[in-house]
């Protein structure tokens, strides 16, 4: 076996309430591919980051090269080979290709930038990959795949040892990987040894030498390639037991409300669904799938869709979120802060803002009217302040999510989107929310939810449409619903 | 001790204004007179009326720096209507502010609503651009012989001494405060300065609201101009070239944020009359031109720095209190 150039011992990340890494040991091997799987919020990232210096690890040393390290800085990591190609690319856009491979080290010739130097050593670079591109051109004019080649040619140019890649293949076209995967076969021939996050099983396969299997933050299970099935990978990924437990409630599922066919748009494409009154559709797939993007384009938040949408047997399609407001559609956005809640702006006020005709007459506020309403939804949602004219930035997570939730019931909203509905809420506040759902959908309320919460999807869905970058790939009913089900159709495979 | 620490800051604008008013007393013996205060009262006022439109603007999420301009294009219109086109007063009145709000105001909107550019550079361009309107009026020339009629709400004054422009500007600060917090329109207002996306995503019109932000700021300015150019006698096509600085900073000084989403128009009643008697009190002190400008130029600098630090300052303590309030609960 050859031998280890880089060793994680005993490393953990310890954030406020969580604890993001927990102790995690992993020997790599020089020149070998490893593939780094788990879910979302599974700690691949973090690990990552604390390779390559962004993060300090709260506990654990580091071992390259036989040198022992409590933790990196950025530059280090990079003085000592490690590159990490992100998923955004640090490209300056208008630049030449050649000016970004030597971007902060380009070559002098007498105190001035010699431009032919660096065109030659950037040509030299892309020959050696068997890459045919122009590097005189600015990168803004590549498509996706040829700037993720330009960042690797970019890393490869600093003399790299370990070249980390985050997803690579996540924005390209299949015959832009095959390009990507020509070149990552090149590499390892050379020596170089890889670390690659991916979710896609086929390229797993096709690529690595070993998998590292993550979950919750702990390093779950390594294999050779040789000795594990896409079963085993899943279920290791997955293997978690169903902690908490999620309130159940007595509802009859009723007609059609809302139906959707060939939805498209965002890069996603064609789904379809039908939602009925009293359910709640889950809308599962790992980050990126395209789910939050296929609800904007619904909502009409985001313009440039096409399909066909009916509600209540009505064909509309949203064009801006004040239609969709309009027939009843709301949306509970995933960034609280930024899209939700007005923090700047009273309680009162953001519960106010969808319901302002009914709450004004002509132009005119009735204030005795906006109190009452608000003063309702206060109670109704227990939501915990002093005063309905508290600022709603200085509100917890949980309460603001109960303000965004009261400014819709109090419009005569009947479908109800959620994005993440608990995200960066505590326990407590989550039980609470899960049964604020279920007394909506008993209501005669539907709800559409997206959650990254496996449990959470299982425990509160009566359906679930699973997302595959942008496609759809089954639709679960309730005795079909398991983690490996899900997490397999979320990873582009059959059942 | 602890009390009075705390009425002064909670009324720091007015524990400024008095002070400022004790040092240009001591400065100048022409300060502190009948007469001069007065006068104090009428600038205020034309500086006043602008404030609340742009305070308008200001809570809406923009900002203007073409009030200025406004000022001249409306007083121009006014003024030759009414001399060399023979129109009556009250509807010459009317015909400047509404043409004028209409079209410089949707320029203004129409630029920051349907390009995103910044509000700053779209209104510097207008600027400009309303200064050559004023200038071609006329082509250049000041005008005169204004009539009779048309100079009682500039100049005339209820017994000799209280200025009808001081009672107008009054009446404005009520109607701007009942546009911003009685209507909703003024809610919405407050909902898209404070978050565009957000207040989108409630299903607001964001466009359509910021757009006749500028549009309904520019009237005020606009009313601000004939009342300045009757109180001036003549129509002057480079009126008020500098006045957008000390409306700005009377707006941010009376805590109208320049981040949007925040003030009141009575608490900035405190920074108009603040830069009134530094600009008043500067003259008649006999300070130089040149370092009023540096003073002027100053106070902004200083107080949307302020501004912006506070800003800041709210959005840490903010993320603060939620942090620990969410550790409290787990």
């Amino acid at each position: 076996m050859s031998s280890v150039i880089l060793s994680l011992k005993n490393i953990s990340k310890q954030y406020p309430g969580v604890l993001a890494l927990n102790n995690v040991s992993l020997d790599i091997n020089e020149g070998e591919t490893l593939a780094l799987v788990g879910e979302n919020g599974a700690g691949k990232s973090t690990l990552i980051k604390t390779l390559s210096g962004s993060i300090l690890p709260s506990e654990g040393t580091i071992i390259f090269e036989g040198k022992e390290y409590d933790h990196m800085t950025p530059k280090q990591s990079a003085d000592l080979g490690i590159s990490v190609v992100y998923q955004e690319f640090n490209l300056m856009n208008t630049l030449s290709v050649a000016e970004n491979v030597y971007v902060g080290r380009l070559p002098m010739k007498n105190g001035l930038y010699d431009k032919k130097k660096c065109i030659e050593d950037a040509k030299k670079i892309f020959e050696e990959l068997e890459i045919d591109i122009d590097v005189t051109k600015p990168v803004e004019e590549l498509s996706v795949a040829y700037m993720q080649l330009v960042e690797i040619a970019k890393n490869l140019a600093k003399q790299t040892k370990v070249l980390i890649m985050d997803e690579p293949t996540a924005p390209l076209t299949e015959h832009e990987c095959e390009i990507l995967f020509r070149i990552m076969r090149n590499l390892k021939e050379r020596g170089m040894t890889i670390i690659f996050i991916s979710h896609r099983m086929n390229e797993i396969f096709d690529l690595c030498d070993r998998v590292a299997i993550m979950r919750d933050g702990q390093l779950i299970s390594t294999y050779g390639i040789n000795e594990v099935d896409r079963a085993k990978i899943i279920a290791d990924m997955v293997g978690r037991d169903m902690s908490e437990a999620f309130p159940t409630c007595d509802k009859t599922i009723g007609e059609v409300v809302l139906e959707v066919k060939n939805l498209s748009g965002n890069g996603v494409h064609n789904i379809s669904f039908a939602l009925h009154r009293g359910e709640i559709l889950g809308l599962a797939g790992l980050v990126g799938a395209g789910r939050t993007e296929i609800m904007r384009i619904l909502y009409g938040a985001d313009l440039g869709g096409s399909g066909e949408v009916y509600l209540h047997g009505e064909k509309v399609f949203f064009r801006s979120p004040k239609e969709a407001v309009q027939k009843g559609v709301v949306l509970l956005p995933e960034d609280r802060k930024r899209e939700g809640v007005l923090l700047s702006l009273p309680i009162r006020q953001n519960i106010a803002l969808p319901n302002l005709k009914s709450i004004s007459k002509g132009f005119l506020m009735n204030f005795k009217k906006e109190k009452e309403i608000v003063e309702k939804q206060k109670e109704d949602l227990k939501i915990a302040c002093y005063s309905v004219d508290q600022l709603a930035g200085t509100l917890s997570g949980g309460n603001q999510q109960k303000i965004v939730l009261a400014k819709w019931l109090a419009s005569s909203a009947d479908i109800l989107i959620f994005d993440e509905p608990t995200r960066g809420i505590d326990v407590g506040a989550k039980q609470e929310i899960y049964n604020l759902m279920n007394n909506l959908c008993m209501q005669g309320m539907s709800i559409i939810m997206i959650s990254s919460e496996m449990d959470e999807m299982i425990g509160m869905s009566d359906r679930i449409v699973v997302l595959y970058e942008g496609r759809q790939t089954g639709v679960l009913e309730k005795e079909q619903f398991s983690q490996e089900a899900i997490m397999t159709l979320a990873s582009g495979e059959t059942l | 001790m602890e009390k009075l620490k705390r009425v002064l800051s909670a009324n720091a604008t007015w524990v400024v204004l008095i002070c400022l008013m004790v040092f240009f007393t001591i400065l100048s013996p022409n300060f502190m007179t009948v007469k001069n205060m007065i006068t104090v009262l009428r600038q205020v006022s034309v500086n006043g009326i602008c404030a609340v439109g742009l305070a308008i603007i200001l809570i809406g999420g923009g900002i203007d720096l073409s009030t200025g301009s406004q000022t001249a294009v409306a007083g121009m219109l006014c003024a030759t209507l009414m001399v060399n086109h023979g129109w009556p007063v009250i509807p010459s009145f009317i015909i400047a502010i509404v043409v004028t709000a209409l079209t410089v105001g949707t320029l203004n909107g129409m630029a920051v609503a349907y390009t995103g550019m910044p509000p700053l550079i779209a209104t510097l361009g207008t600027q400009n651009v309303a200064r050559g309107i004023a200038y071609l009026i006329t082509d250049g020339y000041i005008i005169y012989n204004i009539p009779e009629l048309a100079k009682v709400i500039g100049q005339g004054s209820i017994a000799k001494t209280v200025p009808y422009c001081v009672l107008l500007f009054i009446f404005i600060l009520f109607v701007g405060d009942f546009i911003l917090n009685k209507t909703s329109y003024g809610r919405m207002l407050f909902a898209v300065g404070s978050n565009k996306e957000a207040a989108r995503l409630s299903g607001i019109p964001v466009k359509k609201i910021q757009i006749s932000s500028f549009i309904v700021g520019s009237l005020f300015i606009s009313l601000g101009g004939v009342v300045l150019m009757s109180r001036l006698n003549s129509g002057i096509p480079n009126v008020g070239t500098d006045i957008y600085i000390e409306i700005l900073s009377a707006c941010i000084i009376g805590g109208i944020s320049s981040n949007g989403g925040r003030g009141n128009v009575f608490k900035m009643l405190g920074g108009v009359l603040i830069m009134g008697v530094i600009s008043n009190g500067m003259n008649v002190a006999g300070i130089s031109e040149y370092y009023q400008y540096i003073v002027k130029g100053s106070i902004l600098l200083v107080s949307v720095g302020l501004d912006s630090y506070r800003t800041v300052i709210q959005t840490s303590r903010r993320s603060h209190v939620i942090r620990s309030a969410a550790k409290e609960s787990a």
